[in-house]
């Protein structure tokens, strides 16, 4: 089966995700993250398969339920990734996605009441850079214009071990522009 | 798809790839290591009580990433299972010491400087254990390594601990929040899981630690360094303790001399950060004034009132705690000799049990009640009974004191609190030599 979605130059579209992250006392807690995407498909000689470069900018937000009242060291991230992916135009469009993403982390002591602050040493913002590996597996609607595509992303991200899976869904919206591109035509 | 676009690509991706190289690599700090952490300021004559993040130095701390120095070390994570509690006191085995967490922090002009909330409490543990540690010779007169020897070598501490039950076949992981606990069996001290509802955190709060250091203390001291165990399996043994007041593991049962623990554990706790009341400033839910050693006055007579203290065993140790608080405050504008009385009131401690085996003491007490020869504890007062047994600890604890004005004053008090129910007039003579 063959989609109209590939013979677009670019998708743009947004992300919702989770993150799961380890804790102390064998807890898990879970951080949400909201990306836009711009992506474009490649179709690569052999039948079906595309390459996807793409980028994406995101925001994440933690949560803190359980620190107490007075003191926490809050998180603020965002995130750019550049991405590579590759795919198979099927009934559903499975994926598998290298990203490399450079994070930018701000980090802020927060006291409260009786208890000050004389820090000046936690560093107000701090550059991380991570590499995650994700599956989709896209579901075509709207003759393939409207893509929508749950993930499963494993991230390693350089100087924080406590991040460890990620999902969450990918939707793409294919831009229509132009004539069909002859060297992105479907056989 | 063109070559040109895909060599493109490629060298965009690389591109990125060598990006990543941006990740901080940590320089590692050197000793003395110096970190910031959340800080007790006492209560001074210009200044009122508070709490500080600030740069503290650890000066026992051998290895940043293990937390470990050579009288303790703290340990992030772990899994423990609970056999029973009694208040902060706990009986556990470490079921699990690996732990998925890792201190996070970053390097500042030399100083560590954590970067989550689990980091900053973690170096706050350590620092609030290692200030414990330092009053530890002024307080008790015991050395540290002395203490290390006394409790077979370092002691652990459990930071966020999860807590596994096992049921059959199955394993539940859970996690406890709002407490603090030293388990005597084997020299462990857990701060569970931070919550929402503390101000202070516990695990930070110099009052919590040294309450809990307290017990390990009263271990050292009056349990004479020994963590008996009770079995009720064995039918004989049960019946043998009918006629035993010394069984083995009795005064870990008994209502009354828990509460003397947590009392004595109030006390170092005040010892320690001059604070008279632990429970101040852990969260407004809590305003517990009957662990407040300069809270509304209730004697032994009236425990088993809620509305009088509703605290259980640990109103009997706020009665002690008050008697030896009121004392101190003799000596509150000359540390020297508040130092020295913490002093005389651990060596008091050790040879109290000493003295309840010999009369007058050991006459007053009650042979055990089938709760106590069951290896179980009660969760309510009997105040008869409670009662002989304070008042031979309290007759035995006061025989170390040398006669002189302390020991007078030391006399009121306790007469004053613990009335003629909790401190018999018959073994009040100890007051006279």
């Amino acid at each position: 089966m063959t989609h109209d979605l590939f013979l677009q130059l670019l998708s743009l579209g947004a992300s919702i995700s989770i993150a799961e992250r380890n804790d102390a006392g064998d807890l898990t807690t879970r951080l949400h993250q909201a990306e836009v995407i711009a992506q474009r498909y490649l179709k690569l000689d052999h039948e079906g398969f595309f390459i996807r470069p793409g980028l994406r900018l995101g925001y994440e937000y933690t949560p803190y339920p359980d620190d107490p009242q007075s003191v926490r060291i809050e998180e603020k991230t965002w995130n750019g990734t550049f991405e590579l992916g590759i795919l198979y135009e099927g009934f559903l469009i499975p994926s598998m996605t290298w990203q490399n993403s450079l994070l930018l982390r701000q980090l802020q002591l927060t006291t409260q009441g009786n208890l000050s602050s004389e820090s000046s040493g936690l560093p107000a913002r701090e550059w991380l850079s991570s590499q995650g590996v994700a599956f989709g597996l896209g579901i075509p609607l709207d003759a393939g214009r409207l893509v929508v595509e749950p993930f499963y992303r494993i991230v390693w991200l350089k100087g924080d071990e406590r991040l460890t899976g990620q999902w969450g869904i990918d939707t793409t919206w294919a831009l229509s522009w132009g004539e069909k591109s002859p060297e992105n035509a479907p056989n | 798809m063109k070559r040109q676009n895909l060599i493109k690509t490629f060298f965009g991706f690389v591109l990125c790839l060598v990006s990543s190289s941006c990740g901080n690599e940590l320089s590692h700090p050197s000793k003395p290591y110096r970190a910031e952490v959340i800080d007790h300021v006492p209560k001074t004559m210009a200044n009122s009580e508070g709490w500080t993040v600030a740069t503290r130095e650890l000066t026992t701390l051998e290895d940043i990433d293990s937390l470990q120095s050579p009288y303790f070390s703290v340990n992030l994570g772990g899994q423990i299972k609970i056999s029973s509690n009694v208040g902060s006191l706990v009986s556990a085995q470490l079921d699990s010491d690996s732990s998925r967490a890792k201190l996070r922090y970053a390097i500042n002009n030399g100083v560590i400087v954590p970067r989550d909330t689990s980091s900053l409490l973690a170096l706050s543990s350590f620092y609030a254990f290692e200030k414990t540690l330092k009053a530890l010779k002024l307080s008790t007169g015991l050395e540290p390594q002395t203490l290390k020897d006394k409790l077979n070598g370092a002691f652990n501490v459990y930071f966020e601990p999860a807590i596994v039950e096992n049921q059959g076949t199955n394993r539940a992981v859970y996690t406890l929040k709002f407490n603090a606990a030293f388990n005597p069996e084997n020299n462990q001290f857990y701060l569970f899981r931070r919550s929402e509802i503390e101000t202070i955190p516990f695990s930070a709060n110099i009052k919590v630690i040294a309450h809990e250091f307290g017990h390990s203390l009263f271990k050292t001291s009056f349990h004479e360094n020994k963590s008996e165990n009770c079995s009720s399996t064995d039918e004989a043994a049960v019946a043998a303790r009918r006629e035993d007041k010394f069984f083995p593991g009795r005064w870990n049962l008994e209502y009354a001399i828990s509460g003397i623990n947590e009392g004595f554990s109030d006390f170092h706790s005040y010892i320690v950060s001059g604070s008279t009341n632990v429970f101040a400033e852990l969260a407004p839910q809590i305003t517990n004034s009957n662990r407040s050693l300069t809270g509304p006055k209730f004697t032994f007579s009236q425990l088993g009132s809620d509305s009088i203290c509703s605290g259980r065993f640990y109103c009997i140790g706020t009665l002690f705690a008050r008697a030896l608080y009121n004392v101190a405050q003799q000596y509150s504008n000359n540390q020297t000799e508040l130092m020295a009385f913490s002093r005389r009131v651990y060596a008091a401690l050790e040879k109290s049990q000493e003295f309840m085996r010999k009369p007058p003491a050991a006459d007053i007490i009650p042979y055990p009640t089938q709760d106590v020869m069951n290896c179980s504890r009660r969760d309510k007062p009997v105040l008869t009974y409670d009662g002989a047994i304070t008042s031979s600890f309290l007759a035995s604890f006061l025989q170390s004191f040398a006669a002189g004005e302390e020991k007078k004053l030391l006399c009121a008090n306790l007469t004053e609190l613990f009335g003629t129910v909790g401190f018999a007039p018959k073994v009040r003579l100890v007051c006279d030599a």
